[in-house]
């Protein structure tokens, strides 16, 4: 630059030197914001919660369901009724059967395209099962429906939809209403502009922005939302370069995800995805032009247009939406005309299954909080297959509200508890009840309520004698007698039966039906304590368990789902299947990132578990399980135990049949006496549970190790049938005693006579 | 483990007794005596028109193409529906799934349920054991291996 000197403070080179200046200045300012365009632009990543998504309800012809199912069902996933049902997510009556057309879904496995089924119920059960449109199904699932998302750490949340999937009524009503130049203009608009001055100017203050939706966008995505001159200065340029950069669809798709467009406490509400769901309870595809109306007014206030608190002025901005709308050519003067006649029809809340679990959420938190970092869960979007039974968890709930409002009328006495229902066959848990009001968000007894497990214990004292064949069976008597054990410091352990009540000798199958506490704490003493600490263990027990001979009748504290974990084994002959909330995760795109695979692990004898689950049984049959004879299908064998704690502060009951499993627990958060017993309070509330559920009956077919035999009342002598007191029970091999009582000609069901001999000889 | 060794028991006392009982009668008598099945038995699988069967299909189609993830997806959900004695077959196939995922552990605790689940059918149970004697070898355990093995011979052994 030549260097002239000048004495004049207007000198035309200073002048130049300046606007030189300036322009640099200019362009290394227009370079920083270009990169900061692009930058953020190219790098942005949406944050999108972990979606939790419950089990898919499966149709297949025998399944059990009911039309209240149905109802429920078409309630909860916000199908719509409509003729022939079309769309997806409706469905409609068709004489005697129902067509439903289902929403698809990614899974592990694909998932399912949108389909329209027909569907015949009869009896209780799916009886037919078809295309729409012809052709035989064999299994259709329902899109699972979502129950929570995970957001720790921040709290925006969206629902990403792409631009194709967006319904173009949206699009075209949006640019209607917000920027009619939007494929023409490069960023700004000044016809746009100048219209809002004008309008401004009329109205005496601000009340139109004239920003284009490539302003908005930059406005929402990198500058603070005050209005302020600086803000302006950078939004024109920056828009300008937005549009330099990316094509319009890009922008428009970016806008669409990223408006706010509500509150949901901690929760923003982001992009019409979500919103369409938050507002409508529907995917953004299912909505018709009233709605998107809606979403597209309530852009200038989500606040002051809100649906919910503020339903007459929402109404208002959405009429004035259709309106426009039709002005511009969007819609006819028929889509205008039954738009208006409309209501709004937001969806309440409450009421759809989003966030309605959280006892159950809050299980599959923690085992997420095992494999995934927080920023992964609140940020990626994943795909997260819960096991919840939609279905078995509102029967859950149902029982055990129902059955505690009618034992304690509105709380007033404290009585509260909890219910786990789990499948044993994957380990799946199916329900998890934590509070007699479910939707509570407070306490999880489910998982965090500790105590007392009582007679909940007696299985595994009975499964750790089985073990030992040659000394225990289950006809072998104990003693049901006053007894003590010292213990240190001079104290002395004395176990009672709750009637105060002994019955001297008894068969240990007797003292487990009915839960004698002498009977079954003087047999676990003479197996040993540290041998039923070691079956404990291997049932599942995680806990510390401190070698007092009281956990013999239950001193040992466990939640309701510890308790679940350690009858999985009893209920499957002896596998240990680890209770799973999860079973897979798929990234945002519906690609599997992880299975969590049914494992089985044997942890017990198989012959000695199989007379412990046959035990089970016959506590349902006589002993204290009885009371629920006839609330099950007589066709369905089950099998359970009570529990009842010190001063009755905790009612329990565990038991299951062949394919589900259920833990109830009743008493009182501040651990008083609450009256209640496993017989009165618990298995009542058990038994609603399971008859909720389709139930397989567990099988009584003993494994090759195991054979019937009369055994006489003494429990020390084989004996037949019809002689004196003799009782038939399933003995291990090595527990068949070699000496008879003599009488009758059959030793053993399958062992009498010569054809006996030669089996004996050969076995 | 144990069961496995004391099953390996009482094949070789009965083998002494059938010895014993043979001298005794000089004869045949014992094996006539034998409950002997005149006809080989059913073969244990799914009821074709089961839903449980068009999922186990795909689960097989998935496994050939390569896609476990998927394979196992199916199976479970087919477990969730299976009745009688679909459970044997489907296990068997988890556990068959597993090998192939090399995780040979899993798969032999799951080959194990599968037992437990299965009919009295000696057929199947011997291909049972010789799963489950794969499994364990593949994990080092030669002893139950050779355990395992010998349950399938035995129980061949009682086939017609």
């Amino acid at each position: 630059m030549p260097k002239k000197a000048s004495s004049s403070f207007f000198s035309r080179g200073l002048l130049i030197k300046a606007t030189l200046v300036f322009l640099v200045l200019l362009l290394v300012g227009l370079a920083w914001l270009d990169a900061l365009v692009r930058s953020r632009f190219d790098s942005h990543q949406w944050q999108l919660p972990a979606r939790v998504y419950a089990r898919p309800v499966e149709l297949y012809n025998g399944r059990v369901l009911d039309m209240a199912h149905i109802d429920r069902l078409v309630a909860l996933m916000r199908y719509r009724e409509e003729a022939g049902a079309r769309t997806p997510g409706s469905w409609a009556r068709e004489g005697d059967s129902l067509l439903l057309h289902t929403r698809g879904f990614r899974d592990s496995d694909g998932g399912e395209q949108a389909r329209r089924i027909r569907l015949r119920i009869s009896g209780g059960r799916v009886a037919g099962l078809a295309n729409a449109d012809g052709g035989a199904v064999s299994v259709a699932r329902l899109e699972p429906m979502q129950i929570g998302s995970i957001h720790p750490g921040h709290s925006q949340d969206r629902i990403l939809v792409r631009l194709e999937q967006t319904p173009p009524t949206l699009v075209d009503m949006l640019l209607a209403v917000e920027d009619r130049q939007f494929y023409e203009h490069r960023g700004v608009s000044f016809r746009g502009l100048a219209r809002a001055t004008v309008a401004n100017l009329r109205a005496g203050g601000v009340r139109q922005g004239g920003s284009t939706l490539t302003q908005q966008l930059v406005k929402n995505f990198w500058l603070s939302r005050d209005r302020t001159l600086s803000r302006k200065l950078l939004e024109l340029p920056m828009a300008v370069l937005l549009e330099l950069h990316y094509e319009k669809p890009q922008i428009l798709e970016t806008y669409l995800n990223e408006v706010y467009l509500g509150q949901d406490g901690a929760r923003a509400i982001h992009g019409m995805g979500l919103a369409a769901q938050f507002y409508f309870g529907r995917p953004l595809e299912e909505l018709d032009t009233h709605h998107l109306a809606l979403l597209v007014g309530m852009l200038r206030g989500p606040g002051l247009y809100d649906p919910r608190r503020r339903p007459e002025r929402a109404q208002a901005r959405r009429d004035l939406v259709l309106r426009a709308s039709h002005a511009e050519g969007v819609i006819s003067a028929a889509q205008l005309e039954r738009a208006l006649a409309r209501p709004l029809e937001v969806v309440p809340r409450e009421g759809g299954a989003l966030y309605a679990f959280p006892a159950f959420i809050d299980l599959v938190r923690r085992q997420l909080a095992r494999d995934y970092a927080p920023a992964v869960l609140s940020s990626e979007g994943l795909i997260i297959h819960s096991t919840l039974d939609v279905l078995a968890q509102l029967a859950a709930e149902d029982a055990l509200a129902k059955a505690l409002e009618a034992r304690d009328p509105g709380s007033s006495n404290g009585l509260t508890g909890a219910v786990v229902m789990t499948a044993p066959d994957q380990g799946d848990v199916l329900a998890v009840v934590g509070d007699r009001r479910a939707r509570s968000t407070g306490f999880n007894r489910a998982l965090d309520a500790v105590r007392p497990i009582g007679s909940l214990a007696k299985p595994a004292v009975v499964q750790t004698a089985l073990e030992q064949p040659r000394r225990y069976h289950l006809a072998r008597h104990v003693m049901d007698e006053p007894f003590e054990v010292p213990l240190a410091h001079g104290q002395v352990w004395a176990p009672k039966n709750f009637d105060n009540e002994s019955r001297g000798p008894i068969p240990m199958l007797d003292a487990l039906a009915h839960s004698r506490n002498q009977g079954m704490a003087s047999l676990g003493m003479e197996v040993g304590l540290d041998k039923v600490i070691v079956t404990l263990r291997r049932l599942g027990v995680q806990r510390r368990i401190p070698a007092y001979p009281s956990i013999l009748l239950g001193s040992l504290e466990l939640s309701p789902f510890e308790v679940a974990v350690m009858y999985q084994p009893l209920a499957t002959g002896g596998f240990r299947t680890p209770l799973r909330s999860i079973t897979d995760v798929l990234d945002l795109s519906g690609t599997p990132l992880a299975r969590y695979p049914v494992s089985a692990d044997p942890v017990l004898d198989q012959d000695a578990a199989f007379l412990t689950q046959w035990s089970m049984i016959q506590v349902m049959r006589e002993g204290t399980g009885r009371g629920l004879l006839g609330v099950l299908p007589a066709d369905i064998t089950v099998a359970g135990k009570t529990g009842t704690s010190d001063g009755f502060r905790d009612a329990w009951f565990a038991g299951f049949s062949g394919n589900h499993l259920a833990v109830v627990w009743v008493g009182r958060d501040d651990n008083q006496p609450a009256g209640v017993t496993g017989s009165n309070a618990a298995l009542p509330i058990w038994g609603q549970v399971m008859a909720s559920v389709p139930q397989r009956t567990l099988r009584e077919s003993p494994p090759p190790g195991v054979e019937w035999v009369w055994m006489d009342a003494d429990g020390e002598r084989t004996s037949a049938e019809g002689c004196g007191d003799a009782r038939r029970y399933p003995m291990m091999k090595a527990s068949i005693p070699s000496d008879s009582t003599n009488c009758g000609a059959r030793r053993s069901d399958n062992g009498g006579g010569i054809r006996g001999w030669f089996r004996r000889l050969r076995d | 483990m144990v069961q496995a060794a004391s099953r390996l028991n009482s094949v070789r006392v009965s083998a002494l007794r059938c010895g014993a009982l043979l001298v005794l009668l000089m004869g045949l008598a014992a094996c006539a005596v034998r409950p002997v099945p005149t006809a080989p038995p059913e073969p244990v699988e799914i009821a074709a028109d089961s839903p449980a069967a068009s999922l186990l299909q795909a689960a097989r189609a998935a496994r050939s193409r390569g896609d476990l993830s998927a394979a196992g997806r199916y199976l479970e959900r087919a477990l969730s529906m299976g009745r009688g004695q679909d459970t044997t077959v489907l296990y068997r196939e988890l556990a068959d799934l597993r090998l192939e995922e090399d995780q040979p552990r899993a798969a032999e605790g799951l080959a194990m349920r599968a037992l437990r689940e299965s009919p009295a059918n000696p057929a199947w149970q011997a291909e049972l054991w010789e799963l489950v004697a794969v499994a364990r070898a593949r994990q080092g355990d030669e002893a139950g291996r050779d355990a395992a093995r010998d349950n399938a011979e035995r129980l061949r052994a009682e086939l017609p």
